[in-house]
């Protein structure tokens, strides 16, 4: 259970003082699969590196599992857009860097990363290095990497925003199916709206900056989803039309603000 | 048909013939050979240090120079940049005195070595390890700050700490860099011990190419520099 209540974070800008998140509160609980959704810049992936304990919020408190954030949080996985393997280990030397960092004997290693690599179907590529992997597979990896210490809680800031739309399908596939079996909770920032009702149990959309929540609404979306078929159903154009009423408005203004700034 | 190596290496060959002949052409005709020797004499004495044993001497003083000179500098110019690499407090303080001190001519400082230390192995050693520690200092804390502040946090939310992160993410990161450093280094930890045993010393191959040097005698001038190639 993730409880947010009442923070605050700013940034310095070019001696401008900017807030990111202002007075914002967010309850996740146990099992859930979030989806935070909001204009470029309102404070999304603040509210994660927060969850995470990297960064602290200035006024307000962070409570995971009962328990005050006030160093980094280890009980999360966190994935982001940004691909952060390390190029000079393998795909299995890479998965197992969590397990060497927590000190799980060598002995143990090989079975949990073989396991982990079967999941996110990499097979065949164990030896490879991130520059020979294609960019989905390395989506994997981190997938594989994230989940191999079984983080109770993932936090996913657009992890697939930079693959071709039909690769990040493909993804959003693969993540709810290994999902279904890990029952982590999930909070998944994206900007893209066709994705968070895919996914999602509940969508919670952010104002423009400074970041609050405008629209939280549940999707009540039969599992498992088939991408397919729910796409095209009346529930998700009405669900789809709902959030982007709330949604658009918030990029036209934040769009505006960022225009006068100028 | 040769394959390209094979091809390269006889050009190479070709081109080493070429201005082994045109040297000895030139001291035979029109450029007296007091200044420029003949390939024939540098091989002479060359053979002639080499039968009698009297290079192994020089070689193994000039060797033991860079060898000591080589590990204090690597060593100790690693270790600083990991230091302040991973401590932007300490960066920000000494970075500016190391720049300082880089910038400073450290050949210049030989003399005062040689007051301090004399004129056997210590002097150059001290010089070759001022020279090979900015090498690999300025290199290594390149590949230290290059590291990118995400993957630390990935790796600080899997768990790392401090020295995990070092571990698994610095130290293998800056390895690159390290290397380039070294490369650097070797030429020029032997550019500083032939320099330092210019200025004084009683053994080594910049002994013997100063002492030839002084008796006007070209020929070994070139036989010592050739030795270095060893």
């Amino acid at each position: 259970m993730i409880n947010i209540t009442g923070v605050s974070k700013s940034f310095e800008k070019d001696g401008q003082k900017i807030d990111a998140v202002k007075d914002f509160s967010l309850t996740v609980s146990d099992g859930e699969f979030v989806a935070l959704i909001g204009p470029s810049g309102c404070g999304k992936s603040t509210v994660l590196n927060m969850i995470a304990g990297l960064l602290a919020p200035e006024e307000g408190t962070v409570e995971y599992n009962g328990d005050l954030v006030t160093a980094i949080n280890t009980s999360v996985g966190y994935m982001t857009q940004k691909d952060s393997l390390l190029p000079w280990r393998t795909t299995e030397g890479n998965i197992s860097a969590p397990l060497d960092i927590r000190r799980v004997p060598k002995s143990e290693r090989a079975a949990l990363v073989s396991q982990a690599i079967e999941k996110v179907r990499l097979g065949g590529f164990e030896r490879h290095h991130p520059d020979e992997l294609s960019g989905g597979m390395r989506k994997r990896v981190l997938l594989a990497r994230t989940l191999i210490y079984e983080p109770d809680t993932l936090l996913m800031d657009e992890p697939f925003a930079a693959l071709d739309a039909l690769l990040k399908l493909v993804m959003q596939e693969e993540l709810l199916r290994i999902w279904s079996e890990a029952r982590a909770t999930v909070v998944y920032v994206t900007h893209d709206l066709t994705e968070a009702i895919s996914i999602a149990d509940r969508i919670v959309v952010f104002s423009k900056r400074p970041g609050r929540i405008v629209l939280d609404l549940p999707i009540e979306l039969e599992r498992p989803r088939d991408f397919d078929t729910i796409r095209s159903s009346p529930e998700f154009l009405k669900l789809h039309n709902r959030v982007w009423a709330t949604l658009r408005h918030e990029v036209v203004s934040q769009e505006e603000a960022s225009g006068e700034g100028r | 048909m040769l394959s390209t190596r094979p091809r390269v290496a006889f050009a190479r060959f070709l081109i080493i013939v070429g201005i082994v002949v045109a040297w000895d052409l030139a001291s035979r005709t029109f450029i007296d050979p007091f200044y420029i020797s003949q390939p024939f004499d540098v091989a002479e004495r060359l053979w002639d240090w080499v039968s009698t044993g009297d290079i192994v001497e020089h070689v193994l003083a000039t060797m033991s120079e860079l060898v000591f000179g080589l590990v204090i500098g690597v060593v100790l110019g690693v270790l600083v940049a990991l230091i302040l690499g991973s401590s932007p407090t300490l960066a920000a303080v000494f970075r500016p005195f190391v720049t300082v001190a880089y910038s400073f001519p450290q050949l210049a400082v030989t003399p005062l070595y040689i007051l301090w230390f004399g004129v056997f192995l210590m002097p150059k050693v001290v010089l070759i390890s001022v020279v090979v520690f900015f090498l690999m200092f300025f290199n290594t804390f390149e590949g230290v700050k290059n590291v990118e502040g995400d993957l630390i946090a990935a790796m600080r939310v899997m768990g790392a700490k401090r020295f995990d992160v070092f571990r698994i993410v610095v130290l293998p990161a800056s390895a690159v860099f390290l290397i380039t450093g070294l490369r650097h280094a070797v030429p020029f930890a032997l550019r500083a011990a032939v320099f330092g045993e210019f200025l004084a010393s009683v053994r080594g191959v910049g002994f013997l190419a100063v002492t030839s040097a002084r008796s006007y005698c070209s020929a070994g001038l070139f036989a010592a520099l050739a030795s270095t190639l060893s």
